[in-house]
């Protein structure tokens, strides 16, 4: 990392607190989303109660000390927010080397400049590690209207996705689109070579999927938003503490009447 | 001279004078209920039922989808005694209350009693000024503060820059920040407050502080002898809407952070919880039950201020109510 006086990590005359250029930024990535790059596992146990598995715990603590640790490569959520770093769109500012990222963040990518490209994503423990992120639409169980709504949905997904997949800047799901997609990409980014990570990306899906279903799962999404906003806000936390008050936290949202 | 008695027609006449006025009493009546129909309406549609509704839905399961009630008895009480998100919330807010309330209370007193001194030139003018605030909508008057404490560009940390200080504060991400600058934040809309203050200190008989200046009394024995016996119930009045008030307390976290209770949790206050139970988690029964709770809450708090006033206010008339 570099300060404004020059001075990079590890060195005695760096000072953290004048960060210019960061390593590294989960972007877009929530706290369930982060954690499921370090290996994807269930958080919910049989008996209904919170369990994160350990490599969850890892990942979490991992971006903590990567913030706030004597070396620090990832910025905190005030330097996310400000806008020397992008106000939030981190990766743009160009201040920040590698952004983890979904790849339909190729929509806001154009002040990065023309010298960038596509990379996989280390192993944790040897062990390759991905995630789909799906964003599906659905038919609510309760609809009063079951028929309408699919042949809606059949419409969404079918005569109408060559329009609506380049607004979401989603891959298509069906293989012989793909390319077409891909080329349209490219069109737009003649300077990426790695296009293929993705796909290949694709035989590493995160199951069960970190987005995947909990009890009350907006509230639980509110609070694991608000565990990832505490650490990347505090300083000198307890993380073990942090993790276990939000775990315990979970428990309660996952047995709350509903 | 014989005692005279009643004549029949006498007697009707009589009764027909009361059925008249009877018969005109209840014409008044039915003509008085039908001008206050449409807030007897407004009333029951918009206040009576809905309270008794969130009452009976606080013993339900009831989700907007559901069709029907399914009662499940005491089970959303249960969960709330054990609901440490509940209890946090309650927290925040009593935590922020340590800093608004004080703030809330005295600064519209010290404010009123600025503009009610002899020497202010120009009272008009720093009146309205000061009451300004008030009148503008509180929502854009909240995003005007976010960008006035905006940690880079902000007017706040431009200024305490100049002056020197070379790292000011994140205001709305920094857990120890958050509460100054919500307090800040709070004051805006104080010219409301001042203005009931300052009708009270200008009610006060000037002979009173003619009697104290003859006794020997200085400016702090003036005010704390006469002024502030003399304003206390505008003091409390202001401090139950001040109390009721906190705990209440949600528009501005919502605004300013979205609701999410951030930085750390610390602005997820009791009734934002209450609302996001609502309208983001769509809970109704567990939001009712929410509710009534701060409802309990706030009557206790109330009545125990009320209690407390035999103590401190001072009702010119004698009375204590």
């Amino acid at each position: 990392m570099l300060d404004d006086a020059g001075a990079v990590v590890p060195g005695t005359d760096f000072d953290a607190t004048k960060i210019v250029q960061y390593g590294y930024i989960p972007q877009y990535q929530d706290a369930i989303h982060v954690a499921a790059f370090f290996g994807a596992g269930t958080d919910v146990a049989e008996d209904g109660t919170a369990k994160f598995p350990e490599q969850h715990k890892d990942a979490w603590k991992w971006e903590y000390e990567g913030i706030w640790g004597d070396e620090p490569f990832i910025p905190g959520d005030a330097v996310i927010q400000s806008p020397d770093f992008g106000a939030g769109n981190g990766w743009n500012s160009g201040k920040i080397a590698m952004a983890l990222t979904q790849q339909w963040y190729t929509c806001c990518v154009g002040a990065a400049g023309e010298n960038w490209d596509l990379g996989i994503i280390p192993t944790n423990n040897g062990v390759v590690n991905g995630r789909v992120d799906a964003d599906t639409f659905r038919i609510l169980k309760d609809t009063k209207h079951p028929a309408e709504a699919f042949t809606v949905l059949s419409y969404l997904i079918g005569e109408a996705s060559g329009k609506l997949l380049p607004a979401y800047g989603g891959m298509p799901a069906r293989a012989e689109d793909q390319d077409a997609f891909y080329q349209a990409k490219s069109e737009q980014f003649p300077w990426v070579e790695n296009w293929d990570t993705i796909k290949a990306g694709l035989a590493y899906p995160d199951i069960p999927s970190a987005e995947g279903y909990r009890p009350n799962w907006l509230e639980f999404f509110d609070r694991q938003r608000l565990f990832q906003t505490t650490y990347r806000t505090t300083p000198d936390l307890d993380m073990d503490a942090e993790i276990a008050t939000f775990e315990a936290d979970a428990t309660a949202i996952f047995q709350k009447p509903q | 001279m014989a005692a005279q008695t009643p004549t029949q027609n006498q007697v009707v006449s009589g009764g027909a004078r009361r059925s008249r006025g009877v018969s005109a009493s209840r014409r008044e009546a039915r003509w008085g209920y039908i001008f206050i129909s449409p807030w007897l309406f407004g009333f029951l549609a918009f206040t009576l039922i809905p309270t008794v509704a969130t009452l009976i839905f606080s013993f339900t399961d009831m989700r907007l989808s559901m069709s029907g009630l399914n009662f499940v008895g005491m089970a959303n009480y249960r969960y709330l005694i054990g609901d440490s998100q509940m209890w946090r919330s309650l927290v925040v807010t009593l935590h922020y209350g340590l800093y608004a309330l004080p703030v809330a209370v005295f600064a519209p007193l010290l404010l009123a009693l600025l503009m009610n001194h002899k020497h202010l030139v120009g009272k008009s003018i720093f009146r309205a000024g000061f009451y300004f605030p008030y009148i503008i909508p509180f929502v854009a008057a909240i995003f005007i503060w976010a960008h006035m404490l905006n940690p880079t560009g902000g007017w706040i940390n431009m200024f305490l820059r100049n002056v020197g200080v070379s790292n000011p504060p994140e205001w709305l991400r920094s857990p120890t920040w958050i509460y100054p600058a919500l307090v800040v934040v709070g004051i805006w809309g104080i010219g409301n407050a001042m203005l009931l203050n300052l009708a009270a200190l200008q009610g006060v008989p000037t002979e009173l502080y003619d009697a104290a200046k003859i006794d020997g009394a200085g400016a702090w024995r003036s005010f704390w002898n006469v002024s502030f016996p003399m304003i206390s119930p505008v003091i409390f009045y202001n401090l139950i809407l001040t109390v009721v008030g906190l705990f209440q307390y949600f528009l501005v976290p919502l605004v300013l952070n979205q609701g999410t209770g951030e930085p750390a949790g610390k602005t997820m206050f009791y009734n934002l919880y209450l609302y996001k139970t609502f309208f983001s988690y769509q809970n109704m029964s567990y939001g009712a039950t929410l509710a009534w709770f701060i409802f309990i809450i706030i009557l206790v708090v109330t009545l125990v201020l009320f209690w407390s006033q035999r103590f401190w206010v001072f009702y010119a008339g004698g009375e204590r109510r």
